[in-house]
C-alpha cells in the first residue's frame, strides 16, 4: 500500500545521467530560449512572428544537422540564423523591421539576459488577465518548446482543445499588452504564486497520468524541474515557496527510477528498492527544504515537501516516522483540504493507529472522495488488511470503475485476483458467480 | 571499391509543423545512421546543400539565362547528399533503404561516381 500516491514511477531513462537529460530535450529548450529572447523584445503583440522565425530556425537546424551532426553550441547556431532570417525580413521591408532591428541590436547585450528571458516569459505566461486553463499551455508551449499536440498529449485534451487555447491565450496577452518583463515587488508576488500553482499542476500531472498514459510523464517532471530552477537561481523570484516547490518536485524525480519496475508496472513505497533512489536529486532537494523555511508562509508546498522528505530519510519502509508523517497531513489538512489529502492522512494513520482506526477515518469522509482512485485501493488495502477480502475486493472493483491509467489497472487487476482467491477461500461452497458480488458496495457505510 | 551518392530530396514545406521534440528525435536517427555507416567504413562524407534549388544557368546559343533553381516547378528539392562505399548498385539501393530517410524525406537518388582511373 502507498500513503502517498505520489509514489510510483517511470523508467529511469535519464536520471542517471542529468547531461544525457538535457540533450534529450536539446531543441526543446534551446528553441524556449530563443523564443523567449524574441518575445522579450518584439513583445506579445508580435508573438506570430516570434513563432515563424523561431520555426525557421529549427527547420533550417533539422536540415543542416541530419547531414552534419549537432553542433557544439546549438543555441548559438539557432540565434545565427534566426538573425540572417531577421535581417532578410528587414531588407525585404517586412512591417515589423523596427521591433527586429530591435532585437539584433540587442544581440550584442549580455548572455546572462537568456535566462532573465525566460523567468520574464514564465511570468508573462501567469498573468492574471490569463485564465488558469491557458496558463499551463502556454509555459508549456513558450517556455518548454512543446507543440500544441504534446500538451494535447499530456494532458489528454484534443488537439483542437490544445491549439485552442494557446491561440486564445496569446490573443489575451496581445489584448491586455502584457509585457514580458519581470516585474518589481508586489507586482511579481502577485505573478509569481500562479506560476508556482500551474508548475505545481504539471507536477501532479507528470506523476501520476491520466488513463492510457505512461504512468510518470519524464517530460513533465523534467520541465517542473527545469521551470523551478530558473525560478529558484533567480533572487527576485527565489521565495521559500519556490524553494519548497524545488524540493517536492526533485523528491519525486528521486525516486522516479524505482517506481516502474521493467515491465512498466508500478512498484508501490513500500515495495520499492530505495538503493535505486537518486541520492544526488534527494541532497538537492534536501537544500532546497532547507531555503524554503526562510518566510513566514507555510504554504501546502512546505508541507508535501516536509513528508516526501520524511519517506526520502527512511532507510526502509517499516522504519518511516509515520507520526511525523501523520502531523504533516494534519497540518496540510488545515492548509489545504483536499480527497487526496484526506485519503493519504488515514493511511499513515493505519500505520500508527492500525487499520480499523484508518478505515473509520475514511467512511466519515467518504462521501467527498467516491470518484477517487485511491480512495477505494486504499480503503481495498485496509479491508484485506482486516481479512474481509469480498470487501477489499467490492472497493477494487470500484477502483477499476474510476479511470485507472493502465499501470494502476495492472495493478489492481492483480490485486482484486488476489482478494477474490482469498475470499474464495473463506467460503467453503462459494457459487461460481454470485451475483451479490458482482456489485460494487455502497460509497458510504 | 565503387563510390555512389546519395541524394535525399525533400518536400520543401514538410517540415515546417514539426515540434522541437520530433525534429529531435529526426536529426538523432539520422546521426545514428551515418555513424554506424562510418563504423563500417562504408561513409565517405555528406553535406547539407544550401538554399532549396540553387541557381540553373541554362544557354541556348549565345543566349544566357540563370533562373533560381532546377526544381522551381516541382515539389522536390536536394537538401543534401552522402557518399557511401558500396560493391554494387544493389548494395548502394539496400544502404539507401536503411537511410531515415525513407520515413522523412521525399526520394532518394542514388548514383554510381564514375572512378577516374585509365
Amino acid at each position: 500500500m502507498t500513503t502517498d500516491p505520489a509514489v510510483t514511477a517511470t523508467p529511469g531513462d535519464d536520471d542517471a545521467n542529468p547531461a544525457n537529460a538535457a540533450a534529450d530535450r536539446l531543441f526543446r529548450h534551446e528553441s524556449a530560449r530563443l523564443r523567449a529572447s524574441l518575445a522579450r523584445t518584439l513583445g506579445t503583440a508580435r508573438l506570430d512572428l516570434v513563432e515563424d522565425v523561431v520555426q525557421d530556425a529549427l527547420v533550417a537546424a533539422l536540415h543542416h544537422w541530419r547531414f552534419a551532426g549537432i553542433p557544439e553550441n546549438p543555441g548559438a547556431w539557432l540565434t545565427r540564423v534566426a538573425q540572417r532570417r531577421a535581417i532578410d525580413l528587414i531588407r525585404r521591408g517586412h512591417a515589423e523591421s523596427r521591433a527586429l532591428t530591435h532585437w539584433l541590436a540587442r544581440q550584442e547585450g549580455t548572455p546572462d539576459r537568456d535566462l532573465d528571458d525566460e523567468l520574464a516569459m514564465l511570468l508573462a505566461c501567469a498573468s492574471p488577465a490569463l485564465p488558469e486553463s491557458c496558463r499551463v499551455p502556454l509555459m508549456l508551449h513558450h517556455v518548454a518548446g512543446f507543440s500544441a499536440a504534446e500538451i494535447a498529449h499530456a494532458f489528454l485534451i484534443s488537439n483542437d482543445a490544445a491549439a485552442q487555447r494557446l491561440v486564445r491565450g496569446k490573443q489575451i496577452l496581445r489584448d491586455n499588452a502584457v509585457s514580458i518583463e519581470v516585474p518589481e515587488a508586489e507586482a511579481l508576488h502577485e505573478r509569481l504564486s500562479p506560476t508556482l500553482d500551474a508548475i505545481y499542476l504539471m507536477l501532479t500531472e507528470g506523476h501520476s497520468a491520466s488513463p492510457g498514459q505512461p504512468h510518470i510523464r519524464e517530460d513533465l517532471l523534467a520541465e517542473c524541474e527545469r521551470l523551478l530552477t530558473i525560478i529558484t537561481t533567480d533572487h527576485r523570484t527565489a521565495s521559500p515557496a519556490a524553494h519548497a516547490l524545488m524540493a517536492l518536485v526533485l523528491f519525486t524525480r528521486s525516486r522516479s527510477p524505482a517506481r516502474l519496475s521493467d515491465t512498466s508496472a508500478i512498484t508501490l513505497l513500500s515495495e520499492q528498492d530505495r538503493a535505486l533512489w537518486d541520492r544526488r536529486r534527494i541532497n538537492r532537494a534536501m537544500l532546497h527544504l532547507a531555503r524554503a523555511a526562510g518566510g513566514t508562509a507555510l504554504t501546502r508546498y512546505h508541507l508535501e515537501a516536509g513528508i516526501a522528505a520524511v519517506h526520502a530519510t527512511a532507510e526502509t519502509f517499516d522504519a518511516t516516522d509515520w507520526r511525523q508523517i501523520l502531523e504533516l497531513y494534519n497540518a496540510l489538512q488545515t492548509v489545504h483540504p483536499t480527497p487526496v489529502v484526506a485519503v493519504n492522512r488515514a493511511a499513515a494513520r493505519a500505520m500508527i493507529d492500525g487499520p480499523a482506526a484508518a478505515l473509520a477515518d475514511l467512511d466519515a469522509a467518504a462521501r467527498t472522495l467516491d470518484g477517487y482512485l485511491m480512495y477505494w485501493a486504499t480503503r481495498a488495502e485496509l479491508l484485506t488488511r482486516l481479512d474481509r477480502p469480498s470487501d477489499a475486493a467490492a472497493a477494487l472493483r470500484c477502483a477499476l470503475a474510476c479511470s485507472p491509467n493502465d499501470a494502476e489497472s495492472a495493478l489492481l487487476t492483480q490485486r482484486l485476483a488476489r482478494a477474490q482467491a482469498a475470499a474464495e477461500e473463506l467460503r467453503p461452497r462459494p457459487s461460481p458467480r454470485d451475483p451479490k458480488r458482482e456489485s460494487p458496495p455502497p460509497s458510504s457505510p | 571499391m565503387p563510390k555512389f551518392l546519395l541524394m535525399l530530396m525533400d518536400n520543401p514545406t514538410a517540415d515546417a509543423n514539426l515540434s522541437p521534440q520530433e525534429m529531435q528525435a529526426i536529426v538523432g536517427e539520422y546521426t545514428k545512421w551515418a555513424s554506424s555507416l562510418a563504423q563500417q567504413g562504408k561513409l565517405d562524407g555528406g553535406e547539407k546543400l544550401a538554399e532549396e534549388g540553387g541557381r540553373l544557368i541554362r544557354h541556348t546559343g549565345p543566349k544566357v539565362t540563370v533562373t533560381d533553381g532546377p526544381y522551381a516547378e516541382s515539389k522536390e528539392v536536394i537538401g543534401g547528399y552522402f557518399i557511401v562505399n558500396a560493391a554494387s548498385y544493389d548494395e548502394a539501393v539496400a544502404i539507401a533503404k536503411t537511410c531515415p530517410h525513407m520515413t522523412h524525406g521525399a526520394a532518394t537518388l542514388v548514383r554510381r561516381i564514375e572512378e577516374t582511373r585509365q
